[in-house]
Parts: C-alpha cells; sequence; structure tokens
C-alpha cells in the first residue's frame, strides 16, 4: 500500500511536468519519458560509474535534464511550429524522439536493468502500522515540496502567470506582449526540470530500463489526463493527479 | 545460403506490404489515424497460432484470425468516431497498450512472455507449406490479391466516399455520406487484412510472443506509409522494399549484434523525423500528412 503510494507520487511527478508542458503547448510531448530516460542513465552514469558526489549529480542531472527539453524544443519541435504542423505531427514526431532516446541509451548502456545501492532500503520506520524506509519519506517529500513549489510558480511569479495565459489563449496572450516562444522554452525548461527529479528517484526506489521512459509515460499521461489537463488551472490538479496515480498504482499492486 | 536469406527477405516484404498496405485504408484514404494497427496484427497472430495449435485446419484458421481481428477493428472504430485528430491517435494508442496487456498477461491463454511456439505452417489440400519457397508463393498470392482488392475498392465509390471524409469530414456528412458507417467498414477491412498478415507472420516465425506486438514495432509501418505516400499504394509497395532492406544493409558493415537491434532502431526513428520534416507527403503521396 505504502509501496502505491510511492509509485503514485513518481507517476505524479511525471505527470505534472508533462501536463505544464501539453497545456502551454498544446501537444503531447511523448519525448517526455525520452528525457526521464536520458536524464535517469546520465545520473547513473555520474553517480554510480563515474563516482561523482551524490548531491552534486543530483544537481546536474536536473539541470541536464532541462537543458534536454529546452534542446527538444528549440531544435526539433520549434522548427515544426514554425512549418504550423498540426499536433499529430507532433506526436507522431515526439514518439520517434521518444524511441531514439530509448535506442540511444540502449546502445551507449546495454539492454540489461541496473540498480542503486545508495539508500538503504532494508531497514524502515514504522508509521501508522506500515513499514516505510527513509527514501520513500524522501520521495514523498520531494514530491510535495514539488508540487507545492510548481503550484506558486504557477500562481504567483510572473512566468507562471504568462504560462497560464497561453496555455488559455496562446493569441490573446501575444496581444498583451507575452512572448509564446520563450514561454514554450521555459514550460519545457521547467518541465523537464521535474522529470529530471523524477529520474533521479525512479531508479533510487526502483530500478532502471531503457524503456522505462515508455512505462513511464503510459502511466503519466492516464494521471495527467485524469488529473485534467486542458487548461493550467494548478489548484487542486497536481493533487489529483497525485491520487489519481496512486489510486491506479493501487490498483496494479493489488491485482498482482 | 543467399538463397534462403533472399526468400526469407520476400516473406517479410510480402507479410509487411500487407500490413501497411491495410494502414493506407484507414490512415490514407480515410484520415483516420490509428496508432493501434499493430494490435490487430497482434490478435490475428494469436488467434492464428492459438487454434492451429489446438487442430483447426489452418486455410480456416486464416479466415477466422482475420474475421476475430476485424470485430476489434469494429470495436476501435465506436469510440473514435467522434474524436479527431491526435485524440484519435492517442486512443488507437491505448487500445493497442491494451491489447499487449492481455496478451502479456492472460497467461492461460497466451503463455504471456513464454509466447507460442511450435506454430504448424498452413495446408491446403495435404500439402504442407513447410519449405520456405512454397511459403513465399503462398505470401506472395495473399499479398497481390490484397494490393488488388484495396486498388479496385480506393476506386470504386466507397473509395472516393472515404477520402471524402479524409479532407473534409463535415462536408461528407452534409452531403449525406453516414460517416460512421464508412469510417467503420474502413477499420474493419483494414483490421481484416492485418490479422492475415498476423496469421501468415505467425505462421512463418512458427513462435510468437506479445514482444513483437508492442508499438514500438508500429514505427516501421508507420514509416513505411508516410514514406511511400498517403493514399499511394504503390508508394506503399516500394516504401515496404526500402524499409525492410536498408536495415539489413547494417549487418554486412559488421556491427556486433547487441547493437544491430537499437541501431535499426535509431534508423527508423531518425527516418520517420527526417521524412517528416522535409517530405511529408513522401514520395508517391497525394497529400501531406495532417
Amino acid at each position: 500500500m505504502i509501496n502505491g503510494l510511492i509509485a503514485g507520487a513518481i507517476y505524479a511527478l511525471v505527470a505534472s511536468g508533462f501536463s505544464l508542458i501539453y497545456s502551454t503547448n498544446k501537444f503531447v510531448h511523448f519525448a517526455h519519458g525520452g528525457v526521464i530516460a536520458l536524464s535517469a542513465y546520465f545520473f547513473y552514469w555520474f553517480f554510480s560509474l563515474l563516482g561523482i558526489n551524490f548531491y552534486l549529480a543530483v544537481l546536474l542531472t536536473i539541470l541536464f535534464a532541462s537543458l534536454l527539453g529546452y534542446l527538444f524544443n528549440r531544435f526539433f519541435y520549434k522548427p515544426f511550429r514554425v512549418k504550423k504542423a498540426s499536433p499529430s505531427i507532433l506526436l507522431v514526431f515526439s514518439i520517434a524522439l521518444l524511441i531514439l532516446s530509448e535506442s540511444v541509451v540502449l546502445l551507449l548502456f546495454g539492454a540489461d536493468v541496473k540498480t542503486f545501492e545508495f539508500i538503504k532500503t532494508n531497514q524502515g520506520i514504522e508509521i501508522a502500522g506500515a513499514i516505510i524506509t527513509h527514501l520513500q519519506l524522501v520521495i514523498i517529500i520531494v514530491s510535495i515540496i514539488l508540487f507545492l513549489g510548481l503550484y506558486f510558480l504557477m500562481k504567483k511569479t510572473k512566468i507562471g502567470k504568462a504560462m497560464r495565459a497561453v496555455a488559455d489563449n496562446k493569441d490573446v496572450a501575444e496581444i498583451i506582449g507575452i512572448s509564446s516562444e520563450k514561454i514554450y522554452s521555459w514550460s519545457f525548461i521547467v518541465g523537464s526540470a521535474i522529470a529530471g527529479a523524477a529520474a533521479i528517484l525512479i531508479p533510487l526506489e526502483q530500478n532502471l530500463t531503457p524503456t522505462m521512459g515508455t512505462n513511464l509515460m503510459i502511466k503519466g499521461f492516464t494521471g495527467a489526463i485524469i488529473g485534467g489537463v486542458q487548461r493550467a488551472r494548478c489548484d487542486f490538479r497536481f493533487f489529483f493527479t497525485w491520487f489519481s496515480g496512486e489510486f491506479w498504482n493501487l490498483v496494479f499492486t493489488v491485482r498482482i | 545460403m543467399i538463397d534462403g536469406y533472399f526468400i526469407h527477405l520476400l516473406i517479410l516484404i510480402g507479410i509487411y506490404f500487407i500490413l501497411a498496405a491495410s494502414l493506407q485504408l484507414p490512415l490514407g484514404y480515410s484520415g483516420l489515424l490509428n496508432f493501434g494497427h499493430i494490435a490487430f496484427f497482434g490478435i490475428g497472430a494469436y488467434t492464428y497460432a492459438i487454434l492451429t495449435l489446438n487442430g483447426l485446419p489452418p486455410i480456416f484458421v486464416f479466415l477466422v484470425a482475420g474475421t476475430i481481428a476485424a470485430i476489434f477493428g469494429f470495436l476501435l472504430s465506436i469510440p473514435t468516431n467522434k474524436l479527431k485528430g491526435d485524440y484519435l491517435a492517442l486512443m488507437s494508442l491505448g487500445f493497442s497498450f491494451v491489447i499487449y496487456a492481455i496478451l502479456l498477461n492472460w497467461t492461460e491463454l497466451t503463455r504471456g512472455p513464454l509466447g507460442l511456439p511450435g506454430i504448424p505452417r498452413p495446408i491446403i489440400f495435404d500439402f504442407v507449406f513447410s519449405g520456405n519457397s512454397s511459403f513465399f508463393i503462398l505470401v506472395l498470392i495473399i499479398a497481390a490479391t490484397s494490393y488488388l482488392f484495396l486498388h479496385l475498392l480506393t476506386k470504386s465509390p466507397f473509395g472516393k466516399a472515404l477520402e471524402a471524409i479524409r479532407d473534409d469530414e463535415l462536408a461528407a456528412r452534409s452531403l449525406g455520406k453516414n460517416t460512421f458507417r464508412l469510417k467503420s467498414v474502413s477499420l474493419i477491412i483494414s483490421a481484416f487484412m492485418a490479422g492475415i498478415a498476423g496469421s501468415l507472420f505467425a505462421a512463418y516465425i512458427t513462435f510468437i510472443d506479445p514482444s513483437s506486438f508492442t508499438f514500438v514495432n508500429l514505427i516501421p509501418i508507420l514509416l513505411i506509409v508516410i514514406i511511400g505516400g498517403i493514399a499511394s499504394l504503390p508508394g506503399t509497395f516500394f516504401a515496404t522494399i526500402v524499409i525492410i532492406l536498408l536495415p539489413e544493409l547494417f549487418r554486412f558493415i559488421g556491427l556486433p549484434s547487441e547493437i544491430l537491434g537499437p541501431v535499426r532502431q535509431i534508423f527508423y526513428a531518425l527516418a520517420l523525423i527526417l521524412i517528416i520534416y522535409f517530405k511529408p507527403r513522401g514520395f508517391y503521396g497525394k497529400i501531406d500528412l495532417e
């Protein structure tokens, strides 16, 4: 049951980054899963293989994830947008990017499952009759912090309001002087940074496989849709996403 | 040895041509972005495998497999009727995930990830198509029949009505065309043919498992349809040849076998990206991919 909550929190993280990008850009960014997979392996490379300090690796991974998202937008999606491509084309394109990312990972790292051994997961503390490990506690706390951070970003900051404006009505937003291209870039940067956080938490809690991106996108996307992606209203949306993610994972774990 | 390899490639070209051409009908002619097409392929393959392993005559089972796939095609057409563009794509994609999950998890029926080995080859009048050369003749006949059938279908008034739906569904409806029925029939026929292709696939490889039917396997098919050109059967034919043969060149460069798989995937993904960007019409297409 706790495992369901943890998995739900992870999918909710994936979903909230994704829905930020989807609501602002108005197309399905399937390659979000690719960003996560590449960042997760990046983290693995830096931390496990190169032995870099954990916190530094975390920071670098999140930067890498944001950069990757930004580059995907700048060099891949933007030229299509300039050509007035429909959302369907962008969808096909982002699927191709996802496959490309996962193949690159497969090529560079091999198909076997990789695991971390950073925080011991065989001891836990007991809360309300269930055992929860320190790592899982960290995941929940980090998720809550990120959700609250995202909430404040969208509600209170200028950038956040600009993103919501572009999500609601791009043309009117441009009339009042918001550069939609800049906002698109920012949405990718922020959304991919959240993906980077997920890319760190997932291998710590579970493991790394080259196809993790696809699996995450399937569940994360579902969670995002249930939570409501049409408008960038963020009030309770992310909590819906979390709960829906947790609910589905409860369904999965109970079934298996 | 070269001979056997060559026949193997020809058989694959035949099977994939049927699969890609069957996708042309909803995607190219009807404007339905059916990204779940691989599910019909899988349903056909598993139906053929399960029924023939239980002793039913293979030629009869071909038709049953096609029919069962067609039923799923009909089922898919119901919820997707009102959806457009990328929503339809996502719904059909979700459908293929569901089918994959069923194939993987309904182990009593499909043996899940263990797959189904020992699938018998088809038999007509006591002639077993066990040799690859004879199997190729079978594939060739079915592929040629499919091409002819689709050609006649798309030139018919039915085909014209489908193209009208693709170009402007609202206008088609205002002229009195029952768009739901037309789209539905398009998906049914497409699924039937994909089911036949799946049966051929199962009979040829004689072993199937769910991993051949994930949506990643749809990418080369999609690539064929786009490169060949929307609504172009000759284009689909040539594109199938190109898409099947080009990655085989990688074998001869001398790449180690572990990286052959991902390299092929990268090839497909890059090719898809490039063709969409530079030539969304494909090489023989009539219109752009919308």
